[in-house]
């Protein structure tokens, strides 16, 4: 399981992540990420939409209700071109993160 | 037979007779009571509820677990209440200006035509007495000051338990049906005549306690025009946020779209 502060912060990265894969709905949205993270990213379910009313304030996401194809409406988010700049530049964050502490986990302790 | 008597809890009983769109309902009004939370945001809620609903049911579990479970997932009123505030201080600030705007305007009406009753009657009261000494005239004034005193206490009785006790539940059934085009102008222009009735009404009283007043008639009409229009437009203000804030009910969701589960 993914601490607290770590789940807040790479939620924004991971919405927007997977919707470049097309657009989805909150429920859909969770589903992905719990498959993807075999179960280990689980979000107060909840807490999901705040984040994605927030995003589309922002602009990097829009929105729109439709119905879907068991008839049921619900709210789709889509990707907006601010969003997926705003993408790029988490990939690049989060890759600096994730590159140093690769190097710095391959090198074979000196001491202790 | 004499084994089943002796359970605490009749779960499986109970299970069949569970109203899964009742229990909906229910935890929708609880979402409502938080000012951060709008219509359309519970109506997203619920829709994500209800596909959890049946995913949780698919898997096994009756109708009553999968609607415990699925609840708790979705995270407590006062959670989601707070984490919305923080994304939209908006909505808050759009949920008081929707109840002082009521407020004012019953207020206004209210104590406008209770105080007006009041002056009337007490200079209704004295008229056509003769006041020659100056120290006569302690009664009428101390009748006046109770009577406007009465009419301001009664105003404020009447305003809080418009607003505090029946406001709410009033606003949740007016919510929905204002999403009909014609009942929203029904809506409007109830309410706007019933303000304009009162206003006139206190009017009545101001003429009829020998009060008419230093205006002139055109400075009257004006004034009076301001007022419809000020009036109508705090009218649809209402309406608006009632719509945007209680805009729709679970059950017209769950009929629109067959989500009936028999």
């Amino acid at each position: 399981m993914l601490s607290k502060e770590l789940t807040a912060a790479s939620t924004v990265p991971l919405v927007l992540s997977v919707l470049t894969e097309g657009e989805a709905y909150g429920y859909a949205l969770i589903q992905r990420v719990r498959e993807l993270s075999g179960g280990r990213i689980a979000w107060t379910e909840g807490m999901l939409y705040p984040v994605l009313h927030w995003m589309e304030h922002e602009r990097l996401i829009e929105s729109e209700w439709r119905q879907g194809e068991t008839g049921r409406r619900r709210r789709y988010y889509r990707l907006r071109r601010e969003g997926r700049a705003a993408l790029r530049e988490e990939k690049r964050q989060w890759q600096i993160v994730h590159e140093t502490l690769n190097q710095l986990w391959r090198q074979p302790a000196r001491s202790t | 037979m004499a084994d089943r008597s002796r359970d605490p809890e009749p779960v499986v009983a109970s299970a069949g007779s569970f109203d899964l769109n009742g229990a909906i309902g229910r935890w929708r009004a609880h979402l409502a009571e938080q000012p951060a939370l709008a219509a359309g945001t519970v109506d997203e809620l619920e829709a994500h509820l209800r596909d959890s609903l049946d995913r949780l049911e698919a898997s096994g579990l009756s109708a009553e677990e999968a609607f415990l479970v699925a609840v708790r997932r979705v995270g407590t009123p006062q959670a989601l209440g707070q984490e919305f505030a923080k994304v939209s201080p908006q909505s808050v600030w759009l949920d008081r200006a929707l109840w002082m705007l009521i407020g004012v305007q019953v207020w206004g009406a209210l104590s406008g035509l209770l105080l007006s009753l009041a002056v009337a009657a007490v200079v209704r009261g004295y008229a056509g007495r003769a006041f020659s000494e100056s120290d006569q005239l302690i009664g009428p004034v101390a009748a006046l000051a109770l009577g406007q005193l009465l009419a301001l206490a009664l105003s404020l009785a009447v305003c809080a338990w418009l607003i505090v006790g029946k406001g709410p539940r009033m606003v949740r059934w007016l919510g929905p049906r204002l999403r009909n085009r014609w009942t929203f102008v029904a809506a409007g222009a109830g309410l706007g005549v019933a303000t304009l009735m009162v206003m006139a009404a206190s009017n009545v009283a101001r003429v009829w306690m020998g009060w008419p007043g230093s205006t002139t008639a055109a400075f009257g009409i004006t004034l009076n025009l301001v007022r419809i229009v000020q009036v109508l437009t705090f009218v649809v203000l209402t309406l608006v946020l009632i719509r945007r804030r209680y805009g729709q009910s679970s059950r017209a969701i769950a009929h629109r779209h067959g989500y009936e589960t028999g």
